[in-house]
């Protein structure tokens, strides 16, 4: 009996699966200490970081902030590389943004006053005025380890859902584009439960998009009346 | 229902009963209930978990295999409820809210795997904590009872059906049936989240 797809080719589409998931819904969490040198305000992270969610100095939040606005923020200030930079504020740092020239590169500011070497603690327990910069980001999929893949009651469906949509999209022998169809039905409809559990399980997101309060000024207003379209107006 | 009530249902569908084998069809059958399991929330679990000291995010899919998501967590040191909230009230509250010792009062989910709590306890052997979560399928033997309401049971007989009519290569019978797993399963999400709490709908109506 003839092989209609190879391996080799259903391993590329597992990993283009992987790919496509993982653009699709941010969910693999992962924190970990950046080592960090005084004087040094650029730092290149793993590319496996799809996305920063939090950083920390000691525990404190570190904000984020637009490229531009960090040049705003320090117009005397200037980094090409290690050897090309010029920056004269050191202290805690309150601000970073990624930098336009690599982007997995990070930028401090002000530009950090102290090392951390990273090796010691739990960034899952940090401890009160830690000496770390800890930072809280979405990872890729590694199937390798059981911490960073997708859970089970998710993973082999929507793979295999996504292989069998492209296997049978492709030329040659075994196109089937009805059923191809039928598989990426399927695969958007996983992706989409996954996407509804993923934010927040089962605790609404509603808590993640704003507080609702009134505690905060902007959020403040009189209340005022709906009147109808036609109040105060004459018609003769 | 059993797993062999649902497995004679199917070869009551099924013209030609030799055609599928007793093991595609209870493959099909678990692999149908994990899915409705998992995307509907239909079962909830609640067990006890001690806190650990100094830990801010507990990995509850290592501590809980069949953890999904949580639904309520309860302090028995305080005997109070652990309020749900969010990351950016956290941060509202405080910049260092991850560092935070305390008595536990708020939880937030952060993943399918990880939970954050706040505060955190400074102290070895402080208690335990009842954790309410919506538990993932188990493996279902011939008698096991398919935790899923009679009315809704439809959605994983749709499910099994079109997987069976997707191994034959029917791919626009499993389509159409496929709608109908959809819809179906909908219904049940719609009945997991509100209808079984009935005390909810007069205040949701008004």
């Amino acid at each position: 009996m003839s092989t209609i797809w190879t391996d080799d080719f259903l391993e590329q589409l597992a990993t283009d699966a992987e790919q496509d998931i993982q653009q699709a819904v941010t969910c693999i969490y992962y924190r970990f200490y950046l080592p960090v040198v005084a004087g040094t305000s650029v730092y290149t992270l793993d590319p496996l970081v799809r996305g920063i969610k939090r950083i920390t100095w000691r525990g404190k939040k570190v904000d984020p902030c637009f490229w531009e606005d960090l040049h705003a923020l320090s117009p005397h200030t200037a980094v090409v590389d290690a050897g090309n930079r010029i920056e004269t504020s050191q202290s805690r740092p309150f601000w970073y943004a990624l930098h336009p020239t690599n982007i997995h590169d990070i930028r401090f500011y002000p530009t950090p006053n102290e090392s951390f070497d990273a090796v010691t603690g739990d960034p899952f327990s940090p401890a009160p005025n830690e000496a770390q910069c800890t930072i809280s980001c979405w990872r890729n999929i590694d199937i390798t380890n059981p911490l960073y893949s997708l859970p089970t009651y998710i993973d082999r469906r929507t793979r295999k859902a996504y292989i069998l949509w492209k296997a049978f999209e492709k030329e040659g022998k075994g196109q089937n584009l009805s059923a191809s169809k039928y598989y990426a039905q399927k695969y958007k409809f996983l992706i989409e439960q996954f996407k509804s559990i993923n934010q927040s399980p089962y605790v609404s997101k509603r808590y993640s998009l704003d507080d609702g309060s009134l505690s905060t000024l902007e959020a403040r207003r009189y209340s005022k009346p709906t009147l109808p379209p036609n109040f105060e107006r004459i018609i003769y | 229902m059993t797993r062999t009530d649902q497995e004679i249902r199917l070869r009551n569908y099924f013209e030609n009963n030799d055609y599928y084998s007793s093991f595609d069809m209870l493959n099909s059958i678990q692999d149908g209930y994990d899915e409705v399991i998992s995307f509907s929330g239909c079962i909830v679990k609640a067990v006890v978990l001690p806190f650990v000291n100094g830990l801010t995010y507990y990995d509850l899919l290592t501590l809980l295999p069949d953890y999904i998501g949580v639904i309520s967590i309860y302090n028995t040191l305080t005997n109070r409820w652990m309020c749900p909230t969010s990351e950016r009230k956290l941060d509202k509250l405080r910049p260092d809210w991850e560092t935070c010792y305390g008595t536990p009062e708020l939880f937030t989910p952060i993943n399918h795997r990880y939970m954050a709590i706040y505060r955190k306890p400074n102290a070895d052997g402080y208690g335990n904590f009842y954790i309410y979560y919506i538990a993932s399928a188990p493996t279902l033997g011939p008698t096991d009872l398919i935790q899923i309401p009679t009315d809704y049971v439809n959605a994983l007989e749709d499910y099994c059906i079109t997987d069976l009519q997707e191994q034959a290569q029917e791919f626009t019978k499993a389509l159409t049936r496929f709608s109908s797993y959809q819809e179906n399963l909908a219904q049940l999400q719609r009945w997991a989240k509100s209808s079984r709490q009935p005390d909810r709908l007069p205040n949701l109506r008004g």
